[in-house]
């Protein structure tokens, strides 16, 4: 931990100051760095910003080396001594007082304003953070304006910062030609698919295409052979394991040498972040030679759970949005991707035991839907970025959608004395068969999803339609249950129950998680349930950590709610972890885990989920992996504009941060238009298939299918029982009529002894309405058995 | 004998009608038109449209600009709608059932580029005996291919069909605009194509490019290189050279689409100076020049002599009579330290007063882009300033309390164009369109002939948070908003019927391949775009 402190040392000095400084400090061989401008009436004038630059290369010298900075390449000369290298890490290890008392280098936290405001004349008037304004100077320009724009991107700079970084002013040449990856010790499979993934991210696909990137290239440097580092060799001292599960170690050392660069990790899933980040520290030149500065990072998160919720429910996300997620997830470190997989609005996903939920539930039943074989693709690669998938089946709110395929799932509402009245609420809590499906459902789902913990949702239960219900209302009585919310104590603790047993057959057990309504509500957790934070403030976890339950925190990080500007410094800063809430760390013996960015998707869709999604969540990455003092803005800028150009260069298609700019050549934006998928992969079926639009979710009447339509629509009116009585009625009437105008005294003696003479129109019609009135209490049979049956009905016991 | 009768009928019609209470509104993508037409009958009867015998046939005069539209709108009604293979089967559908071609009639001859005064209203007629598009000129032919398109939908027998439908149609304003800023962020040209697809699908006829700003200058130009050379992001990746601006010219002609440049002087233009150097105003403190520069300098000639040769080139490059030429937010701060501005100013008898100097500048701006046989569009802070402007000259309007400012300008006789209600790159949770659909343009009391004046709209999206990655998702749908409010009557208000066919048309943009986002809450479109990434 102590290490990570020096790491950090730079952080209090100005960013900005040296920002400018890095921008003015990019000379590399064979480019002149213009230090003079020429004005209008050409005159040579010395440019101040550049001498002060100067100086602080001169004061800084080899002291800089040992600080978290901006890694920049020097002249070979430099580089040909090899004196530059600064003292080895464990020297600077050793010079970290012990103790808690933080020393004077070490990064406190300090609000924006006290930044000493570096003044360089004509640059820095307003600053970007606190007006969203940004002057500064672009490196191509030999004249300078005042001109709005985007902290300028550091190349090479990690994201999220590792807890101990410590670059040096050297600079290796790296080749994509034969450089290798090398694992050190026991062969895993996972760490050959992500050498050929990393090598991807870093080289692009360069790879065995030798003659169009060498050919047509000068080479830049005479005096230096082809690549300084050649291997990367990855050892991991424990066994490989499978799966990634919430207690994995995520921590690494990561040495870059002149020789080769080496990744020591316990466990395979710290290697594959000490990968990433080894990723993250080669940088392009302006030829397109691939550079890596001497490094040491000593790295380990600070939260082990850091995730990102998808709503594949509002809208349907393509699995290859969900794939591109994974990977954008991966290069910001972050590990768990909770699925909210299912809500009111649809029910995509595919069910073998109770396929009439996806049949009925999801938007579209073949091209709106998540199979098996999907699924297990995206928990493949999932787990190839060490990713955990945790699916979130919420009940027994947000579960309209569950109603479509599943009779009698969900509490009918009544309005006052009048019966039904066609709408339906959360899943219906006091009868037994509700168990039998959930305990059959959460068989498949334990079977299919391979993660520990399944989200159990618990959010947002609307409690007016069990209030109106009568059959609650008498289950209540009968069992001395005086609050509704105890009903969802009642679920909640047989939902738990059957989770756990089903848990026993899996070699990993289960664990859920569930929102903090289900805390507030009183239920009675088990000690291992997580509890996710999403609404109200800090002292929600504090009273949840009290009572010794874990907690994940999500409250700052709704990233779905939108706003003109840039907001990633707010959720860079999220107030609650920021200060308060690695108190609530220590002080509850780490029962704060993590926390998660989520994104509901309302207004969102395939066509704007990652632009909307990323580079902001990049923020709360950094907040739950890096340490907590690093706080300043300013700093982190620069840092996560090379993070957005990167993801751009690698192919994902994230949105913008903060202001006018660009990525440069090597960085640079989408220089083509999207590239949509060909309309032969989309699988189209015609409109009947689809249902009404759902749009106003809390009116939804799940529909059934097609050949129940007219029963269920009228079990759904209360109108059905008066309307009965009046067509019997109606229908005894005539028949009576029609005999009785035969024979009207004794018509039914007379029908019975077969001594009544007939007309046909009367023997017609008495067959008419006969079959009619038949007719029609067979096909409202079911309403009244179910009616009846609902009183009669098996209940789970009373609390 | 009465209830013998009436029994029956009475449940039977109970049960009819909820089930067909039940079914209306089961269908959801209809074939209805965005915008919505002037006026439009339309019958339940509809035909089908099979991609092996329909045809399109021009029986009027014929141009490049129809047949590449013919092209176009072949492959945007039949591709990506593959003929379903499942259990059902498709019938044979009788010729009398079948629509075998559309004849457009164009009655006067083609105009090589569209212009201000196009003629964009057309007569559509769907019927038994075939289906026909009148219109006087092409850019009507163009509108009314583009409702064709939209009124063709996909049955569920697993056909396009098409009702029967009898079309009058033409603009409610002339002027329809996008605003896309490819100075705060750089825009490749395949997303500026993209864009001007998706203008067309919203009958938008204005490309407004506002291509160079502080931030940067990407137009190459032809007889100023420099100025890309010094003031584009990357001078080789980051601009748009002479043969991009005629691709984008291009496109947009062919579909009907002005494209109105932008080069915003005296202020919004520190790109400028990196390769012109005499041109901007250099800014003093304590008596010393600063080392800043601020808004063009209008006391020297080289300014003007500059400015007569770039805008001779524009007027060559840029083929739509009107150039906008700027002139909002322009700040005096720098001008009032300039010691030779000051000195100016004193021999000009200005006194203290900027906004005569900045007259002074706009007056013989204009002067030259009259010289040049080019039209001028400005932002309203030309006129707030007291500019005396050309009667040819259209102002832009984008401050707020909108309409007391278009009750000003009108009455002074110039025509108008509004954004003010319709900055799309502010942005916020939930549905804004609304918004931008229910505003009313003119709303403001004067004569009929002042609101005459007001010939269109705007919407703008500025590019400081929004680059290639998000602006299609950005702009579209909202800008539909924008496209019925300037297109369709003034009496088409009603949200309902709005909710129900932007939605619908978000899920044909999203079909075409414009990445348009949501426009309402929850739901789904029968093809999602896929933008993750490559």
């Amino acid at each position: 931990m102590l290490r990570g402190f020096l790491g950090l040392v730079v952080f209090a000095s100005g960013g900005l100051f040296h920002l400018v400084d890095a921008v003015l400090q990019y000379d590399r061989p064979g480019r002149v760095n213009t230090q003079t401008m020429k004005s209008a009436d050409g005159k040579v004038e010395i440019d101040d910003t550049v001498q002060l630059s100067s100086l602080i290369s001169d004061a800084g010298g080899k002291e800089r080396a040992s600080v978290v900075q901006f890694p920049k390449p020097t002249s070979h000369q430099e580089l040909g001594d090899g004196n530059v290298e600064a003292r080895p890490p464990h020297a600077a290890i050793t010079s970290v007082p012990h103790g808690d008392t933080p020393s004077s280098r070490y990064p406190l936290p300090r609000p924006s304003t006290a930044r000493p405001n570096v003044d360089l004349g004509i640059k820095t008037q307003v600053d970007w953070f606190d007006d969203t304004q940004y002057y500064a100077l672009r490196a191509s320009s030999d004249t300078r304006f005042r001109v709005q724009h985007a902290p300028i991107p550091e190349p090479g700079s990690p994201w999220p910062m590792p807890q101990l970084y410590q670059p040096y002013n050297v600079s290796f040449r790296i080749s994509p030609h034969g450089f290798e990856f090398h694992s050190v010790g026991e062969p895993c499979e996972l760490l050959e698919v992500n050498f050929r993934r990393i090598r991807k991210n870093i080289f692009g696909d360069v790879e065995g295409d030798a003659a169009a990137t060498d050919g047509g290239k000068q080479p830049t440097v005479d005096n230096r052979s082809a690549a300084d580092v050649r291997t990367l060799n990855v050892t991991v001292l424990k066994e490989c394991s499978e799966f990634p599960y919430l207690e994995m170690d995520e921590s690494y050392d990561l040495e870059v040498k002149r020789s080769s660069v080496s990744i020591i990790t316990r466990e395979v899933w710290g290697a594959i972040r000490g990968m990433e980040t080894f990723s993250q520290l080669i940088y392009q030149d302006e030829f397109g030679d691939f550079w890596i500065n001497k490094t040491y990072i000593h790295d380990y998160p600070r939260f082990k759970h850091r995730g990102i919720l998808l709503d594949t429910s509002r809208h349907f996300l393509e699995k290859e949005t969900i794939l591109a997620n994974l990977e954008a997830m991966a290069q910001n470190k972050m590990n768990v991707f909770h699925w909210h997989i299912v809500d009111d609005q649809s029910f995509p996903y595919e069910s073998k035991v109770f396929p009439n939920l996806t049949k009925f539930g999801s938007y579209h039943p073949v091209s709106h839907v998540y199979t098996h074989e999907d699924i297990s693709e995206i928990i493949e690669q999932a787990r190839i970025r060490g990713i955990r998938v945790i699916p979130e089946f919420d009940t027994p709110g947000h579960t309209f959608s569950w109603g479509y395929g599943q009779e009698h799932l969900l509490t009918p509402c009544y309005n006052y004395k009048h019966g039904p009245n066609g709408m339906y609420g959360p899943i219906n809590p006091i009868l037994k068969k509700t168990y039998t499906f959930l305990r059959r459902l959460f068989d498949e789902i334990l079977s299919v999803f391979k993660d520990k913990y399944v989200h159990l949702g618990g959010d947002e239960v609307p409690f007016d339609c069990w209030q109106s219900n009568p059959f609650l209302q008498n289950f209540m009585k009968r069992n001395n249950i005086s609050d509704i919310k105890e009903l969802l104590g009642l679920y909640g603790r047989e939902l738990l129950k059957i989770v756990t047993e089903l848990g026993q057959n899996r070699a990993e057990g289960s664990g859920f998680i569930v929102w903090q309504e289900v805390f507030d509500n009183g239920v009675k957790l088990k000690p291992d349930t997580i509890v996710q934070i999403w609404s109200g403030d800090s002292y929600d976890i504090d009273r949840v950590t009290k009572s010794g339950l874990r907690v994940i925190f999500s409250t700052c990080w709704y990233l779905n709610y939108i706003n003109y500007g840039q907001d990633w410094d707010k959720y860079y800063r999220c107030e609650q972890v920021g200060s308060q809430l690695e108190d609530y760390r220590v002080r509850n013996q780490s029962l704060l885990i993590g926390g998660e960015a989520c994104l509901w998707t309302e207004y969102v869709d395939d066509d704007s989920v990652m632009s909307r999604l990323w580079p902001r969540a990049a923020a709360t990455a950094e907040r739950l992996w890096s340490d907590r003092h690093l706080v300043d803005v300013h700093q982190a800028a620069p840092r996560i504009e090379e993070q957005r150009c990167r993801m751009l260069r690698r192919g994902l298609h994230v949105g913008v941060l903060s202001g006018p700019g660009h990525c440069s050549r090597y960085g640079r934006s989408t220089q083509s238009a999207r590239q949509r998928k060909p309309a032969e992969d989309k699988f189209f079926v015609p409109v009947e298939y689809f249902h009404e639009p759902k749009a106003n979710y809390h009116q939804v009447n799940p529909a059934q299918p097609k050949t129940k339509a007219i029963r269920n629509m009228l079990e759904s009116t209360m109108y059905v029982i008066p309307l009965s009585v009046v067509v019997i009625v109606f229908c005894l009437a005539a028949i009576v009529v029609t005999v009785s105008s035969a024979s009207p005294r004794s018509c039914f003696i007379a029908i019975l002894a077969h001594q009544m003479v007939w007309t046909s129109v009367q023997k017609r019609l008495f067959i008419v309405f006969f079959v009619f009135a038949i007719g029609w209490c067979v096909w409202t049979a079911p309403i009244w058995i179910h009616t009846w049956s609902s009183f009669h009905s098996a209940e789970v016991p009373a609390p | 004998m009465l209830s013998m009768a009436s029994s029956p009928l009475l449940v039977v019609v109970t049960v009819v009608v909820v089930w067909t209470t039940r079914d209306v509104g089961a269908v959801r993508f209809r074939g209805q038109p965005w915008p919505q037409p002037a006026s439009v009958s339309t019958s339940p009867e509809a035909l089908v449209v099979l991609r092996n015998t329909f045809q399109f046939r021009a029986s009027g005069s014929t141009c490049d600009i129809l047949y590449e539209a013919f092209d176009r709108y072949y492959r945007i009604v039949f591709d990506k709608f593959t003929v379903r293979r499942g259990k059902k089967r498709l019938q044979f559908v009788p010729a009398a059932k079948r629509l075998s071609s559309l004849d457009v009639a164009v009655q006067n001859p083609c105009e090589r580029y569209p212009s201000l005064e196009m003629d964009e209203s057309y007569d559509l007629s769907v019927s038994q005996s075939g289906a026909t598009l009148t219109a006087p000129a092409i850019w009507g032919a163009l509108r009314g291919l583009e409702t064709f398109s939209q009124l063709i939908y996909f049955s569920s027998d697993g056909y396009l069909q098409i009702n029967l439908t009898e079309i009058s149609d033409q603009p409610r304003f002339r002027w329809r605009g996008i605003l896309l800023d490819t100075s705060r962020h750089f825009l490749p040209k395949e997303i500026i194509y993209q864009n001007l697809d998706a203008m067309a699908f919203n009958k938008i006829n204005v490309f407004h490019w506002h291509i160079v700003d502080d931030n940067s200058f990407p137009y190459q130009s032809r007889d100023f290189p420099e100025m890309s050379i010094k003031g584009a992001y990357d001078p080789y990746t980051h601009v748009y050279t002479q043969g991009d601006v005629s691709d984008v010219i291009e496109y947009a002609r062919l579909r009907g689409i002005r494209v109105t440049a932008e080069f915003d002087t005296p202020g919004h233009s520190q790109s400028w100076g990196n390769a012109i150097t005499y041109l901007l105003t250099k800014c003093y403190s304590g008596g010393h020049f600063n080392g800043n520069y601020g808004p063009i300098d209008p006391t020297v000639s080289t300014t003007y002599q500059f400015l007569d040769s770039f805008i001779k080139e524009l007027s060559e490059v840029f083929k739509d009579h009107y150039l906008h030429l700027g002139g909002d937010e322009v700040s005096f701060d720098c001008w009032k330290s300039n010691p030779n501005i000051t000195d100016f100013m004193k021999k000009m008898g200005f006194g203290s007063d900027y906004s005569k100097l900045e007259n002074h500048y706009m007056a013989k701006l204009l002067e030259i882009v009259d010289r040049h046989k080019t039209g001028a569009v400005v932002w309203q802070d030309v006129i707030d300033n007291g500019v005396q402007l050309h009667p040819d000259t259209v102002v832009e309007i984008w401050r707020d309390k909108e309409q007391a400012e278009l009750a000003k300008v009108t009455a002074s006789g110039l025509r108008a164009i509004l954004s003010s209600p319709w900055y799309l790159d502010y942005i916020g949770y939930g549905e804004q369109w609304e918004s931008y659909y229910k505003y009313e343009p003119i709303n403001f009391n004067g004569t009929d002939a002042q609101k005459a004046l007001v010939i269109g709209g705007e919407a703008c999206l500025w590019a400081e948070y929004v680059d290639s990655t998000n602006v299609i998702s950005r702009l579209w749908p909202r800008a539909s908003a924008v496209a019925e409010r300037l297109w369709s009557p003034k009496t088409v208000t009603d949200m309902n019927s709005a909710s129900s066919r932007i939605e619908e048309h978000r899920c044909r943009m999203v079909r075409r391949g414009i990445n348009a986002e949501p426009a309402i809450g929850p739901g789904f479109c029968p093809y999602e775009a896929y933008s993750g990434g490559e």
